[in-house]
């Protein structure tokens, strides 16, 4: 009786799991119709008549084997101003593709932030400390006693950062002078890393001196097991942000393999937010970034200590001295979208992705 | 927001449901173990759990548990002790109460990922010949491997080969075939593999039963202040032509002291005494003397301080033919065995370690 109410149980929690898919699916193509309606508002034009309609719908039907991913695709066409076949609908990869090639089940540790460093060594930025199942740990995961850690944070005399491992879009995050560390503040069930406050790359400071601003660097593991970059991005905080997240108000900027910024920021709808930051006057295109073929390896060697996932969205500062270093990477979701429509698409000609299978 | 309306009433269905199949499971455990005790208690042929005694149980499982529905398991230990003795874990409390918060799920999750055992503890665990991730074959150190490459070195290789399947428990999916016989394309590719060489076990461990890889079961516990400790040692071992040493597959154990002595006995997986010899090998247990069997406990605890995130961790460790120490497997789900905390237990008598 017990085994049938499991058997219930697990089949119950599939058909929900499948209820949220379908549910979230259809709830982003809403919002890519209202963002497709704010676009048209803001150019003042429509570039998705019927007959582009129509193209859109036939490539979708091909490629995904449904019409019914075209909202996205034409949110994509206004943004972009003309339809280019190629691009992946965010619904498709959020839902569809990315749990195939990143499985959740490996994913979970990505968002382990303090395994980080034991992972990618020293890519990673070294932690000052480790807050482990209640106990401080030093890099190396030594334990170390809490008296001694106040002594040496009081000693260190310099501003540190706090994480809560399962804290994302920097949310969590606190920023405060060692001396001022209160060991009771931290919650003995939540793991943390404490880091030492990184000051940023001349250059970056100077185009935003506010906030850490990070790359985005995204990777993808090739079947045969190489790994290529996929798109780099500078995301930059605006106005009196302390972040760069795009979610939190950051822009954007593009890179080329080769490491060229283009021209223009844009915002999190895709809109250009013009040449120059906007509070700094900072000229985007002199943005030069000498270890930038250093950075795109890092990331590429590191994609290799972990194989378990194909796409991985690394987020890498550049320290003074210049050197890239990890601040998180993200493999349970690597974030896409905005970046398909501007820069990409991406996968055009990457049939490989369409072929991931499912873990039964 | 219609979507987080509905991703949070999803949410609340199924925690309420996740609920109920815990108690249902809790049941389960309850159900199994009365039924195990009246077996102890047909083969002993004495009971020990009176009234008086049933009752001493069940203030003990409210005073501590907060619940005296936890008493059977505690009735279970006490038919297979001989006595109740205050401290042992019901089991159903264990499962469902205790383990998930000293070993959170999204934590032991790791342990399930065989592939990845090299690469955190290094040579402590069973160099893979291969790992087959993601669809490609690579090399211990993690170098992608072509397919030919691997299928040429295992043609050479020549011997019996391991080839286990990721994400599987007790001894499931797991192939030993001759190297030549492998076959590349049999891998399923969503799945992760590793293909590890066959061990030959240490001559002793052998005659002990040379059917099943014979394995130390040894279990660390993550102490507040960052020490680890050994709750218990034992050794694992197949009977009647079976190739797996697993207890639920009819293996027995025997029990190891602090300073490496064997229990005189042997157990089978319901605490009841089998004999101090092999039942078919008439090897005599009290003669079995691990080597290295201290430097085997300190590697444990040095790997488990390797991984902190989890309090408890099961070991399972085999010696090699050379007397080198493996490990095969860590277990951060489901780490602990309750029948030997019922025979050579409490282990967590300690109130500060719930």
């Amino acid at each position: 009786m017990i085994k049938t109410i499991a058997d219930k149980y697990f089949r119950f929690v599939i058909v929900l799991k499948k209820l949220i898919k379908i549910f979230s699916i259809k709830n982003s193509r809403i919002l890519a119709h209202k963002y497709r309606k704010q676009v048209i508002r803001k150019n003042k034009r429509k570039v998705v008549n019927q007959y582009v309609k129509r193209i859109i719908k036939e490539y979708s039907k091909h490629r995904f084997g449904k019409k019914t991913y075209w909202p996205y695709l034409a949110l994509y066409t206004e943004i972009r101003g003309e339809f280019i076949k190629g691009w992946l609908p965010y619904d498709y990869f959020r839902y569809i593709l990315l749990p195939r090639m990143n499985p959740p089940e490996f994913c979970y540790i990505s968002e382990q932030k303090t395994f980080d460093h034991r992972l990618f060594g020293d890519f990673a930025i070294k932690p000052l400390f480790v807050f482990i199942s209640g106990m401080f740990l030093d890099a190396d995961f030594k334990f170390i006693d809490e008296n001694k850690v106040k002594k040496c944070l009081s000693d260190y005399d310099n501003t540190i950062v706090i994480k809560e491992e399962t804290g994302t879009k920097g949310k969590q995050v606190t920023i405060i002078h060692s001396s001022e560390f209160i060991l009771d503040k931290l919650n003995r069930k939540i793991n943390y890393i404490i880091q030492p406050y990184i000051k940023q790359y001349k250059v970056l400071e100077d185009l935003h001196p506010g906030s850490l601003n990070t790359f985005r660097v995204t990777t993808f593991l090739k079947t045969e097991g190489s790994v290529d970059i996929k798109f780099v991005v500078l995301r930059f905080g605006v106005d009196d942000s302390k972040v760069d997240n795009i979610s939190s108000g950051g822009q954007y900027i593009y890179f080329d393999i080769s490491g060229k910024p283009t021209e223009c920021a844009y915002d999190i709808k895709g809109f250009k937010t013009g040449n120059r930051h906007k509070n700094t006057g900072y000229v985007f295109s002199k943005i030069n970034i000498p270890m930038f073929q250093e950075m795109l390896e890092k990331c590429k060697d590191a994609h290799k200590k972990y194989p378990y996932v194909r796409l991985v969205g690394w987020d890498v500062c550049i320290t003074e001295q210049g050197e890239p270093k990890l601040v998180e990477w993200n493999a349970d979701n690597p974030g896409f979208w905005f970046w398909e429509v501007i820069y990409g698409p991406f996968w055009a000609n990457d049939d490989q992705i369409l072929e991931f299978k499912y873990i039964n | 927001m219609l979507r987080d309306y509905f991703e949070n009433i999803c949410f609340q269905a199924a925690n309420l449901i996740k609920d109920i199949i815990m108690k249902s499971s809790m049941l389960r455990y309850r159900s199994m173990a009365h039924k195990d005790r009246r077996i102890v208690v047909r083969k002993k042929g004495t009971s020990v759990v009176n009234k008086q005694v049933k009752r001493s149980i069940k203030e003990y499982a409210l005073q501590r548990f907060g619940s005296k529905a936890y008493w059977p398991s505690l009735a279970l230990y006490t038919e297979m002790r001989g006595q109740f003795i205050k401290g042992w874990l019901p089991i159903d409390y264990e499962r469902y109460i205790w383990e998930p918060k000293i070993n959170p799920p999204v934590y032991s999750n790791i342990s399930e990922m065989k592939t990845f055992d090299f690469m955190l503890f290094g040579e402590f665990a069973l160099k893979p010949l291969f790992l087959f991730i993601s669809g490609n074959f690579y090399s211990a150190e993690l170098e992608v491997m072509k397919v030919s490459q691997v299928k040429s070195f295992l043609y050479e290789y020549n011997d019996l080969i391991v080839v286990k399947e990721e994400l599987t428990m007790g001894g499931k999916s797991v192939r030993i075939i001759h190297s030549s016989d492998f076959k590349p394309e049999e891998l399923k590719e969503p799945r992760n593999y590793v293909i590890q060489p066959y061990v030959k076990q240490f001559k002793m461990l052998n005659e002990l039963y040379p059917e099943s890889v014979n394995t130390l079961r040894i279990t660390t516990h993550l102490k507040a202040n960052g020490s680890v400790g050994i709750k218990f040692v034992v050794l694992r071992f197949g009977i009647n032509g079976s190739k797996v040493d697993n207890l639920d597959f009819g293996g027995h154990y025997i029990y190891f002291n602090s300073e490496g002595k064997p229990s005189n006995t042997a157990y089978d997986k319901l605490g009841i005494e089998v004999g101090e010899r092999h039942i078919n090998t008439g090897y005599l247990f009290s003669n079995i003397r691990i080597p290295k069997f201290h430097k085997i406990l300190d590697l444990c605890k040095t790997a488990h301080k390797k991984f902190p995130y989890v309090h408890l961790i099961g070991w399972d460790i085999c010696i090699n033919d050379l007397g080198e120490p493996k490990l095969l497997e860590w277990n951060a789900f489901r780490p602990g065995i309750n029948i030997v905390d019922a025979n050579f237990g409490p282990f967590w008598a300690e109130d500060d370690v719930l």
